[in-house]
């Protein structure tokens, strides 16, 4: 068999696929203006915001509302330390850190509750997190937020993170360094567990794990990965306003992982950049642009359901692959149920 | 009665003025196959989970090899060996065979906290996977969903879970419910064959009369959360106050 054919082999589909976008997404701002760096930059910060609401939702079955909390907290959390001491990595450490701790704390109270009850659990926390950033004007600049916050250096004089490329760059590789960590949490002995806590939480803890400690983990892991999506925004926009907490903050990464496909571990960062992109397509022409995005999301739920995006490609197009290079058709399929 | 793995001391639970478990002293004694029978409502499920820890008893104690086990969570006590399955179906529909028996024993080593590692990395785990899924018959179809097996491999498979820790004491809810008679058999010969391989005690709760005494080397009678009666299989055969419990059902 020919290498290229070994390389297009069913089984390396995947491995292929995210080696070329790996390649290109360092290689494209040779090619695009600021704007456009920009743009990626806010898919790949909102992708990790997405498997942050996906780990919760899609491997654990917890439905929150609230990570638009964490990301508040971590991109206050980012902005306070940038502006006292202006080391990037220590303003990105420590906002994950916040988010983490807040998680921790907020986690050990609503882990216990399940479905409607953790929904609003979290709902109120958002809010809440809203609030103290609107009313604690002295701390966070109330309704105007946190201004003047620098692409500070990193350790190194030399490493300046101004200019918008090089900002990229760092963005770039510590959101595919946690995406990556993400992926190998997910497929670990842990992320086995969080999924049979989504199938059956009686069955999970007649096998000696505990529900509560293994949710408090989760819980946790997800509110810093919203923390580190906030703290990387922080420096990129240069600002910080209470709208990031808002509920509809929260709404959005969810609509988005269930149009990408909650079980699965592209499906949320697909669904990331499709709605980002919709958006900001859709601002573009009408000052109703909420009213359409929603249809749009209500469409996309409805036509492709439960499995998302990537539930379709991977049983549609991917088995299609398989009949033709392999000749058989695999029933296994994670997504199908 | 010499020796004894569990026992309660005055077991008492009631939902709203339904009273299901009302001062029930039960004594287990290991390595042998118990059975708890008795009409529907006779407090048997409530029983089982009070013991597992699904439920907590208002009044009276439980005891594991003389330790005192009655507030225990469920994770706790399977850490001490006991185990139990369901009476409706519980596995993990969206896993896989494998992932499913993976689960408690990755939990049963200890290594379910790992992040890092692969979950199919682990070759001591994979070993004891494939050895429980070799004894419940279920290992040619390791790859398939658990959700998409027949009801009787659903059921083979969630007694290997209730294996797969390893378990000193193992309660089995109506294990060959919605069974064909082959496949109760086949449920039947491997609960045999594990309490004399492993030494596992197995009690069981089951309305099959035939199993009961088939399969049993004690049986307990319970009736409106109260224990009856309790003997050999052969003696409750002939009990007369069993007769009248089940008046209408043939022993």
């Amino acid at each position: 068999m020919s290498s290229l054919k070994r390389l297009l082999l069913p089984k390396r589909i995947p491995f292929v696929f995210w080696v070329t976008l790996i390649i290109f997404l360092f290689v494209i701002p040779q090619f695009i203006g600021k704007y456009t760096i920009y743009m990626v930059m806010s898919i790949l910060i909102f992708s990790l915001l997405c498997l942050s609401v996906n780990l919760l939702l899609g491997y654990t079955g917890l439905l929150s509302f609230g990570q638009a909390g964490f990301y508040a907290c971590g991109a206050y959390g980012c902005g306070k330390i940038l502006l006292v001491f202006p080391q990037l990595l220590a303003g990105i450490i420590g906002g994950v850190i916040i988010a983490g701790v807040v998680a921790l704390i907020l986690g050990y109270f609503c882990v216990r509750h399940t479905t409607i009850y953790f929904a609003m659990i979290t709902l109120a926390f958002g809010m809440m997190v809203w609030a103290l950033a609107m009313k604690l004007r002295e701390m966070t600049g109330g309704e105007d937020g946190l201004g003047g916050i620098p692409r500070a250096i990193l350790f190194i004089h030399s490493l300046n993170m101004e200019p918008m490329e090089n900002y990229y760059y760092f963005v770039l590789i510590i959101s595919l360094t946690a995406m990556f960590l993400f992926h190998r949490l997910v497929n670990s002995p842990l992320g086995l567990t969080f999924r049979g806590i989504r199938d059956s939480e009686s069955r999970i803890a007649c096998t000696g794990i505990s529900i509560r400690n293994t949710r408090l983990l989760c819980f946790t892991i997800a509110g810093m990965y919203a923390g580190l999506a906030g703290a990387l925004m922080a420096p990129l926009e240069t600002r910080v306003t209470p709208v990031c907490a808002h509920w509809a903050a929260s709404a959005e990464p969810v609509a988005a992982t269930i149009i990408g496909g909650m079980y699965t571990f592209g499906g949320p960062l697909a669904g990331a950049a499709i709605f980002f992109l919709l958006k900001d397509i859709i601002v573009r022409f009408t000052e109703y642009w909420s009213l359409i995005l929603g249809v749009i999301v209500i469409i996309l739920v409805l036509t492709l359901r439960a499995q998302g995006l990537a539930g379709v490609l991977q049983q549609g197009l991917f088995s299609r692959f398989r009949l033709n290079f392999e000749g058989n058709r695999n029933e296994r399929s994670d997504i199908k149920q | 009665m010499s020796e004894v793995i569990l026992s309660s001391r005055g077991l008492r639970k009631s939902f709203g003025d339904f009273t299901a478990i009302n001062g029930i002293e039960i004594n287990l004694r290991p390595n042998i196959i118990t059975s708890i029978i008795g009409p529907n409502g006779a407090g048997k499920t409530t029983l089982i989970n009070l013991i597992t820890g699904i439920l907590h008893p208002e009044k009276g104690r439980i005891f594991f090899k003389g330790e005192d086990v009655t507030h225990l969570p469920t994770d706790k006590l399977v850490k001490k060996r006991i185990t139990r399955s369901f009476q409706i179906m519980n596995i993990f529909a969206r896993l896989t065979v494998f992932q499913n028996i993976e689960l408690p024993v990755l939990s049963f080593l200890g290594k379910h906290r790992k992040w890092f590692s692969r979950s199919d990395g682990h070759r001591d785990v994979t070993r004891e996977v494939n050895k429980i899924l070799e004894e419940v018959s279920l290992l040619d179809k390791k790859d398939m969903l658990a959700g998409k097996l027949s009801h009787g491999d659903q059921r083979l498979l969630e007694l290997g879970i209730a294996i797969a820790p390893r378990p000193e004491l193992c309660f089995l809810d109506e294990p060959s419910s919605g069974m064909n008679p082959s496949e109760s058999a086949k449920v039947l010969e491997l609960i045999k064959s594990l309490a004399t391989m492993e030494k596992t005690t197995f009690v069981i709760v089951e309305h099959d009369m035939d199993i009961v005494f088939s399969l049993s080397d004690w049986v307990i009678v319970m009736n409106k959360g109260e224990i009856v009666t309790e003997g050999e299989p052969g003696q409750i055969r002939e009990s007369k106050e069993v007769r009248e419990i089940y008046l209408g059902e043939e022993l």
